[in-house]
């Protein structure tokens, strides 16, 4: 019974930062626009630092989450049975588009910080 | 009733072909596969079979998606705990975000023309890296259709949870942080959820990636759409 109410708090935590989040995002919006999640991620990120919220008070769940997180994605994912519909005529040329361009994306991106990181360490030595 | 029946049976449905999925995953390892898209095409096929719309799924399907917004603040917790090597990093991490930017409007730009797609499919593609919310509004300024963007982020988020071991592997990326910022910020949250999988490290990388790729694609749109 104590770990349901522990787990309860601590979803309750993070379901409350998530809201602030959003409303912030909200505030905000006419000038940018950050998603509520992201800007609920630095808030929590924020008060871990500065030690107003301990670890110990959401770590069970998070870890739970963020373990679990793909499974979440996967109505989304199953939501393109309905909107390739929208790109019918020209889905191949699209997804070969994506292929090529993602790849491309994350060997760059992965290089790049790579490179950097080990420039970085070899002047530091 | 008839109504809660079904969204409860979907979700329950949705847990059971994920758990098979994992143990698939886990027991025989598939190119390029992957439980999430796994688990969506079994369950496509259960619905194309049984007569049901994605509209009778999505009604269970809700609530799952719904989670997606916590399960992104959560992502603060592996930042926290690797705080410090992140920080000491900041200026590559900074370097391989910018990097990212410029490959994805680069290829899109150069891909379309050679494909010859629309020009509003093209605008549409340019933001496909970022999560969703920021995708929607970069695609808004852009002036392209965002039930395209939102359709291309979900795949670009396939894709590259799909070819992020491939592609590390191949281009022989050591670091850690390096992998994380590569897999967020060429395919967000479903790309961070693969990173995870890796280690806490290139997860925690990849979860910053995500928040920083978004603000940076932003600000570039806000500057020079």
């Amino acid at each position: 019974m104590k770990k349901i109410i522990k787990i309860i708090i601590q979803i309750a935590i993070i379901y409350a930062i998530y809201w602030v989040g959003n409303l912030l995002s909200n505030l905000i919006s006419h000038i940018i626009v950050i998603p509520g999640n992201i800007i609920g991620m630095v808030i929590l990120l924020i008060l871990l630092t500065t030690n107003i919220l301990k670890l110990s008070m959401i770590e069970e769940t998070s870890s739970f989450m963020l373990k679990y997180m793909g499974f979440f994605f996967v109505p989304l994912s199953v939501g393109i049975m309905e909107s390739y519909k929208l790109i019918q005529g020209s889905i191949v040329q699209i997804f070969i588009i994506l292929v090529i361009s993602c790849i491309l994306v994350m060997y760059v991106s992965c290089k790049v910080t790579d490179v950097l990181i080990s420039y970085k360490e070899k002047s530091h030595d | 009733m008839i109504n809660i029946f079904m969204t409860l049976s979907f979700i329950l449905l949705t847990i059971i072909v994920f758990k098979f999925s994992l143990f698939i995953n886990n027991k025989f390892k598939i190119a390029f596969m992957n439980p999430i898209l796994m688990t969506a095409i079994i369950i496509i096929i259960f619905l194309k079979i049984f007569n049901f719309s994605y509209s009778d799924y999505y009604k269970g399907g809700r609530i799952l998606i719904s989670a997606l917004g916590p399960i992104v603040v959560v992502l603060a917790v592996p930042l926290y705990k690797n705080r410090h090597e992140l920080m000491k990093n900041f200026i590559p991490i900074i370097g391989g975000v910018i990097a990212s930017i410029i490959t994805t409007f680069a290829s899109i730009t150069v891909l379309c023309k050679l494909f010859g797609v629309d020009e509003i499919i093209f605008l549409s593609l340019l933001s496909k890296s970022i999560t969703t919310p920021m995708a929607v509004e970069s695609t808004k300024m852009l002036g392209g259709n965002e039930s395209i963007t939102i359709l291309a982020v979900v795949l670009t988020g396939l894709i590259g949870a799909a070819f992020a071991p491939a592609v590390i592997n191949r281009g022989k990326i050591k670091n850690n942080i390096a992998k994380g910022i590569g897999i967020g910020s060429a395919a967000h949250a479903l790309g961070t959820s693969k990173a995870i999988e890796m280690n806490e490290e290139a997860g925690a990388a990849s979860g910053l990636a995500i928040g920083v790729t978004g603000l940076l694609t932003i600000i570039a749109v806000i500057i020079f759409a």
